[in-house]
Order: C-alpha cells, then structure tokens, then sequence
C-alpha cells in the first residue's frame, strides 16, 4: 500500500515535471548509456548496503530483545552476571534467581 | 582443529559486523557529497581555442591578456613580429604580472620582480622563469596548449 | 580498551549515570497503532536531509535574478554529481512534506491532540506552515517560467485576504509585483529564517514529547502489551525505517531528476496550463470552484475567508473537540477529521488531472 503510494506519487511528480517544461527541458539525467548504467550500478550497491545494514540491524535487535526477556540489562551484560553467595538461612530456598546481581563494572570509579 | 569456545562473544561480533558495515555504508555516501562540496578549483584547461584573427592583428611590442582557465594568460607580438603566449603569473606568490613595452620585459609589482621578454627571471625575488606555452595556428583558430600537450586540430 | 579509558575519562567529570538512568526509563508503549509512533521521526530525518543537501547547494546557487536560473544550470551540468544533489533536494521536500502530511493524519486520527497534549498539535500545525512555505520559497529560487508563475498566483492570492492582504503581499513580494528583489527576500526566507524558525519549533515540538511521553490511542488503553525500552530498541526500529527512507528518496533522485524550464521574463505572459505543487492542488482546485462575484462581493476573498476558517477550525481542533478533552470517545470529531484528508486527496487528485 504505501509502495504504490510512493510510486503513485513519483508517477505523479515526473509527470507533472515533464509536461509543465514545454518542449525546452534540459536534459538533466546522464544521458550516455555508459553513464546511466554507472548510476544503475550504483543504484545496486546502495540498495544492498541499506539492505545490509538493515539485516544486521534486525540481528542485533534479537538479541538485545532476547536478553531483556532473560531479564538482563541491556548494559554490561556482555560482562557475565554475578552470583551472590547465599548465606547459611537461604539453604533449602527453591527460588535461586534472587541471588543474581548485574554485571558489575570490572573498572573501579574514582570519584 | 575445532575449539570448544567461541573467540568472541556474540555481542562483540555482532557489534563488530554493525560498525563496520555502517562505516563502510556512511564513508561511501559521505563522499560523493564532499567532491560535491569541495570542486578541484582554478583547475587549469590543457589548451584553449582563441580567434586568430584578434591577436595576430595587435601591433608589435605589445601583449593581449587571454582567458587560461581561472587565470591570466598573455599573448606577445616582439617588435621583430616574433609570436608566443605566458602564463601572465609570477612565479614568486602568483601575482599577475604585466608587460613593460618600453624596457622590453615583464614586471611584476608585488615585490618588484623582472622576467625578460622570453620569460627568464633577471631581478627581483621570482625563482623561476615564467611558463610559456605552445600556439599554434590553425585557419581561422589559434591553439594556445600547454607544452607537451597534444591537441587534435580538427576536433577542438 | 581505549573506549573503556574514554569512559572513565567521562564518569570522573560528569554525571553519567543520571544520563543512563533517564536513558533506560524512557518507554514506549505497544499497542496495534505503534506504527504510527514512528511518523514523526521520519519527518525529522527526511528534514535532516534536506537541511543538508540545501546547505551543499547553497555553496553554488547565486540569488541574483540575472545569475540563478544560471548557476543552478552550472551546478546541474559542471559540477560532479550536481544534478544527483539538487535532484535530492528537490524529491527531499516532496518526501518531507507528505511526511509532515502522512504524521498529521495520523495525530488526527489517533487523536493525540487531546488533553494534555494540545500544544504539540498547535506547533505542530506551525511546523506543517513553514514546511509549505519551505516548499514554495525554494521553489521560486529556481528562477524558471514555472516558479515565478506559481509565486505570482500564491502571493497575490495571500493579497486577497480582507484588510491585511495587500499587506502580507508587499511584504512577501517585497514590492508590489514579483521581481529581483522577491528572489533576494524567498532566499532569506529559505536559507536563514526559515531554518532558524523551524529549528526552534521543532525543539518546542521533541521537548514536548519527551515531557508528555507517547500518548495512547484511547481504543488501545486496555490493549496495552508491555512497553517497550527506547534505548536501544524503538531507535534501532527508527533506524531501519529512515534506512529504509533514504533508499526510497536516493532512489527516486537518481532515477527521476526534476527539470528546469525556461528562465522566467516578469513581462512575458503566463505559461499555458500553469499549475502548482502538488501540495497546493487541493487550495488551488478549491479556489477554482469559487465564482468570480458572490452576492455582489468580490469572490476571491469570500473564498480566502471561507478557506481560512477551515483552516483555523483545523488548527484550533482540540479545543473545539471537547469530548476527547474530557477523555471521551468522539466519533463526530474523528469524522470531520476524515472528511478534511479525503477532500485534501481528492480535490489534490481532481487537481493533478484537471
């Protein structure tokens, strides 16, 4: 639906663009078919940089939205969750997840 | 042989392929705008087509200025009828220069420089003599080319 | 290693964590409509390209009216890749523009002008304003028989308006016929007070935003999934669509390059058939339907008036919407809101025909 109406519209616009010139329109578009077929060309190659691009995009969602479900901040978490230690009345707990604290930074702040 | 870890977690190598590619994405659009912004400026031509006619008919001992890209060219008649064409610019700090009938040389009034009439620098601070260039005539045409260069008569 | 060093360097001088944790509070909430959410950063991308395709042309564009019919035919010829740039100035405002329209629609719509967000629409409709003026100045700077054609007819029916039109007119105009010197005066407009106002009003517009947060459709309040994290989840989502974006608009600039007429002669007549962008069709079909003489008054102003208090009841809708103000459902105003995009699209359609 919206590709047809941005085709729609660009139809639009070329249309309007050629009939209004009348008859002296300058021939803007690289007229040698050894220069349109480098715009082609390099038409492609946008294409699939964007394409590219956006794929990896789309990885690097999963994952961080994977994580989050896991319940890990999306900020240090590359750097391993800490287990805390249980002390001796948490023996015989069945809920262990409460003992899992963030990913702490390896590098002390100096304030 | 296979390892039985991986080298890099799945985060770096992720974040490694995204900063890479947006890199190489950006660099590569990025610089069709800056050539845009940025033309070569002043770029001098290789040869410039001028009417005959209007520079073999000015009188002896005397020079006619003539477009040499962004710059000042000059063509000069010696008084034995003799023909050649400069660069008009010192070759000092680029200032134009200009010709001085009476002494038969070329001076340049920025920091009081003197070129004889084939160019060769006498006085002053230039430390090179001055470019000359080629002509050439051709019918009703004149080609005034850089030295070496090979101009096709019939195309230009 | 060195972007660890680099982040030490920072959290012993600022506060970063403060940042992070304004950072990570930021939510978005999930609903059916979510999409729509990403209209308005579109529109900012589409008018981040335009800021600086126009900046990259405005090093060549000479505003003189001897010169810039000229030099935008050097830029389009001699320069490397001219024709490509201004190609995507030109096909930038026709993308930014129905943008602007496409997020309007939407805010009308889901209406999230509502309470307490009535000032977001409010800057938003001046947003919608400048963007069309940013469209017909930059227009005019073409300098061919078109532009100054289209100038004439927009100014001179601003000149139409009751008391104050001859005024808006000359000022436009900068004199009383279009000439030189409302070539100088639309490239101000369009290279520096233009920019300096949109700019301003757009910062009002985001801070609006951040201050109210994403305002919900009231269908979906009981729908509501989980919200979900701005950073760094909904702007990886902005990034694939304004990606997406750039493809199209490069696309279109590299395929279908806008022409340039003729260069325009103030004292030759008017072109067969002259017609405006496409974003001003709808106004002009309107005008059009207007006869010459109402009831004895002049028919251009009755039309201007008439014109200009849609636009008005438009543009003060929220208040005029009272039930959603109170939070209610207000499916009058939701048709009047409908009926105003769709004799947009049609008299703009009709238009483009004619």
């Amino acid at each position: 639906m919206i590709a047809k109406l941005i085709l729609g519209c660009f139809g639009m616009v070329s249309g309007i663009a050629s009939d209004i010139a009348g008859g002296q329109a300058l021939e803007v578009f690289p007229s040698s078919p050894y220069d349109r077929y480098i715009v082609y060309e390099t038409l492609v190659l946008f294409w699939i940089g964007i394409i590219g691009l956006i794929a990896i995009i789309r990885m690097k969602l999963k994952e961080i939205e994977r994580g989050q479900n896991m319940g890990l901040s999306s900020n240090g978490w590359d750097r391993g969750i800490k287990v805390g230690m249980p002390k001796p009345y948490d023996i015989g707990k069945r809920d262990m997840t409460s003992f899992i604290e963030e990913g702490l930074s390896p590098v002390k702040k100096q304030r | 042989m296979k390892i039985p870890y991986s080298l890099v977690t799945r985060r770096t190598f992720l974040n490694t392929l995204f900063g890479g590619w947006l890199l190489a994405f950006s660099a590569g659009s990025i610089y069709p705008l800056l050539k845009f912004a940025f033309p070569t400026l002043s770029k001098e031509p290789d040869f410039v087509v001028l009417a005959a006619r209007d520079f073999l008919s000015i009188p002896p001992n005397s020079i006619r200025p003539f477009a040499w890209g962004g710059k000042v060219g000059l063509f000069l008649k010696k008084t034995d009828g003799e023909v050649s064409a400069l660069k008009g610019v010192c070759t000092h700090m680029e200032c134009n220069i200009t010709y001085r009938a009476e002494e038969k040389k070329f001076y340049c009034a920025c920091h009081k420089g003197w070129f004889d009439d084939n160019g060769k620098n006498i006085q002053g601070p230039p430390p090179r003599p001055l470019e000359f260039f080629d002509v050439t005539v051709s019918g009703e045409k004149m080609i005034i080319a850089r030295k070496g260069v090979k101009v096709d008569t019939a195309r230009a | 290693m060195i972007r660890q060093e680099l982040r030490n360097w920072f959290e012993e001088r600022y506060n970063v964590e403060d940042f992070r944790r304004f950072a990570r509070s930021k939510r978005v909430p999930s609903h059916s409509y979510e999409i729509w959410y990403f209209t308005g950063g579109a529109t900012l991308f589409l008018f981040i390209i335009q800021f600086i395709t126009g900046a990259v042309l405005a090093l060549y564009y000479i505003p003189h009216a001897e010169f810039a019919h000229k030099s935008i035919i050097e830029i389009v010829t001699k320069l490397h890749m001219g024709w490509f740039f201004r190609s995507l100035h030109h096909w930038g405002a026709q993308f930014a523009i129905a943008l602007v329209l496409v997020h309007m629609f939407g805010t009308l719509m889901l209406k999230s002008y509502r309470k307490p967000r009535e000032l977001l629409w409010l800057s938003g409709c001046i947003l919608l304003g400048i963007s069309i003026f940013f469209g017909l100045s930059g227009y005019f700077l073409l300098w061919d028989e078109r532009a100054f054609a289209a100038v004439r007819v927009a100014t001179g029916g601003a000149g139409n308006f009751p008391i104050v039109g001859g005024f808006i007119r000359n000022f436009l105009r900068g004199g009383i016929d279009v000439t030189g010197e409302t070539l100088t005066r639309f490239y101000a407009f369009h290279v520096s007070i233009l920019p300096l106002a949109v700019i301003l009003v757009v910062v009002a517009h985001l801070f609006l935003v951040q201050y109210h947060g994403m305002s919900v459709p009231m269908s979906q309040e009981s729908k509501r999934g989980q919200d979900t994290f701005f950073f760094p989840n909904i702007l990886y989502k902005d990034l694939i669509i304004w990606l997406v974006l750039l493809g199209l608009v490069v696309t279109c600039a590299a395929l279908a390059p806008p022409e340039i007429g003729r260069q325009a002669d103030p004292l030759a007549p008017a072109p067969e058939n002259i017609k405006p962008e496409w974003y001003f069709l709808s106004l002009f079909q309107t005008l059009k339907l207007f006869p010459g003489v109402i009831l004895g008054l002049n028919g251009e102003t009755i039309a201007i008036i008439i014109v200009t208090v849609a636009v008005l009841f438009l543009f003060l809708f929220p208040f005029f919407d009272r039930k959603s103000l109170r939070q209610e459902r207000s499916p009058v105003f939701t048709w009047i809101g409908f009926i105003y995009i769709i004799y947009f699209i049609v008299m703009t359609v009709i238009g483009y025909f004619s």
